[in-house]
Parts: C-alpha cells; structure tokens; sequence
C-alpha cells in the first residue's frame, strides 16, 4: 500500500472494535486516520445522562472534545472529517471542529 | 422466479419495521436537500459480525440461532425455511462507507450494501450449526410472521458502479469470525419464544 496523502478524523464509538474497523477500511483507501472517541465518558451514569439529560454532559463533553482535538497535529490539514455516531457531540463541538478544519469535508 | 431487489423500486411497505425504515430515508433526504447537504442512502442488507449483541430476542437472527445452539436447543424456523434474506458480513459493510465518501455522489443517491447473495433461513442454519460446532435440530415450524417478504436480496449493480467495491467475505468465514467473537460472550436466556408470543398477541405473528 502506497503512503497515504490524505487525512481523516474519524469520530467513533470504540466499542467492539468498529473504530478500528472503519479506521482500516479508510485507511485502504488512502487516509491516515486519527480516531477520537465519540463519547467523552462511557459510564452508566454518563450514557444515562447524555440520553435524557444533555444539558448535564455538555460541559464535560465539550472540554473532552476540546482536549482531544487539540492534540491533532496540524489540525487544518485534515481533509475528511467523519462522525460516525454522534450522540455525544454539542453544536459547539461541531463549530469548533468548523474553525480547526475549515477545509474538511463533514460526513455523518 | 425470484430476483435481486434494484434500489429504483417504489416503497411498498408491508410491515410497520419497513414503515419505519422508508421514513427515515425519506426524512435524511428531504431534511439534507433543505439544509443543502448532499445525502447518500445505503441500505444495509441482513448485517452480522463479531460483537453484535446476543441479548436482542427481536432481531439478528445470526444472534438468535446461536444463542439456541450454545445452549443445546433446536432452531425453530419460520415458514418452510427457504426464505431468503442477504447476510452481509460487518467488515464489507464498513467498506463501503469510505468508499461512499471518496465517490463524491450528487444528493439522493441510493445504494444497496449486502452480499447480493440470496442465502435461504435453512442454509443459515445448517451453515451456522456446523461453523458453530453444535449439533442441534432445525425445525421447520411453518409459522410466520406479517408483513415478511418471501424472497430479498440486494442487486449490487449501482454500489458495484459507485462504489466499486465488492462483498468479499463469504457466509462460512464470516459466520467463522462471528462465532469466534460469540464464543467469549455470555450465555444468554433464550428470549426468542418470549417474543414470538408477543408478536403472536399483538397480531403480528401466526
């Protein structure tokens, strides 16, 4: 395989293995994958609460985000973003992700 | 004689499940078009793979015939057992994702994802029991349930267009891959009658 020139974000449960899944099937078609954890705790509580309640996880969703994006290397140069499953992102993350990548394509 | 279901077929939906599933399409499409996001429909076949749940008596019927191997009981199977439905294995289902973005497609495309393979609810069985290891009876109990269609199986033309991918795990290696990770899960309470009466009293079921 030829060394990937492109790159993606991937926003994903890691449950059961799908990041990794869809990380590989992306990567055999030419990205270099970044993976970050759809949800910011995986908790009983925490799902309970994102599920009926979001208003009390948004803070600690989004400094999670806020975290975890800020460890991109050169963010701006990720061409794909993609949000697998996006139960646990905020309107605010999903602006932030906008000013971090203003070039990426969003698919969910 | 039974064909390949082609994506350009109107909606017909004889069960409030199918309902459900032409609503939502209609829903992501319409919605997409009115905020201007292309929107590309794939429609994913009988999906299986390691780590689907097991605990779900409604759906997944890879899940429930193997829950009632592991545990010694018969397979009970609707009808005659010849139905037929697409088993597709997870890791070609992922494929195509990847595979749908790079395509760059205009709104409103819709694609089958399946094996394009016409797999009978008998050979699921026989193939699963020997892949399994379990040596169990399958029963043909000639019940049924509304609004199940006799035959479905996806023509891949368009996604083999498209996309340009192919399904290529088979049925033994892939129901191989989902026993493996089966295996290591709990054994589970089989629900299946459970929720057969349920239906069967809701008039959903005969």
């Amino acid at each position: 395989m030829t060394s990937p020139t492109r790159r993606m974000l991937l926003i994903c449960p890691t449950f059961f293995g799908y990041d990794r899944a869809i990380a590989d099937a992306a990567s055999a078609h030419g990205y270099a994958v970044t993976v970050v954890d759809a949800r910011a705790g995986t908790g009983a509580v925490y799902n309970s609460a994102l599920k009926f309640r979001p208003d009390l996880t948004r803070k600690l969703t989004q400094q999670r985000f806020r975290d975890q994006f800020g460890q991109i290397e050169n963010p701006a140069g990720i061409d794909q973003i993609l949000l697998a499953k996006g139960d646990g992102m905020t309107a605010e993350t999903i602006a932030s992700l906008r000013a971090l990548m203003p070039q990426a394509r969003l698919t969910v | 004689m039974p064909v390949a279901t082609p994506e350009m077929l109107g909606f017909a939906p004889a069960s409030i499940y199918a309902a459900t599933k032409a609503a939502q399409e209609l829903l992501l499409l319409a919605g997409c078009e009115s905020l201007g996001a292309p929107a590309t429909v794939l429609r994913l076949q009988n999906v299986y793979g390691a780590g689907q749940s097991l605990r779900n008596p409604y759906t997944g019927i890879v899940s429930i015939f193997f829950n009632q191997t592991r545990q010694g009981l018969p397979i009970n199977l609707y009808e005659d057992g010849l139905a037929t439905r697409d088993f597709v294995h997870v890791d070609d289902v992922v494929s195509a994702f990847p595979a749908a973005i790079d395509a760059d497609l205009p709104h409103g495309v819709v694609m089958n994802v399946g094996s394009g393979i016409p797999t009978s609810i008998i050979d699921l069985a026989r193939t699963q029991v020997k892949v399994a290891g379990f040596d169990v009876p399958q029963i043909v109990s000639d019940k049924f349930r509304l609004g199940d269609i006799r035959h479905n199986w996806a023509d891949l033309d368009r996604a083999t267009r498209h996309l340009g991918c192919q399904p290529r795990v088979t049925l033994d290696r892939g129901l191989g891959r989902f026993v493996a990770g089966a295996k290591s899960q709990p054994v589970y309470a089989d629900r299946s009658a459970e929720a057969e009466k349920e239906l069967r009293e809701k008039g959903l079921s005969a």
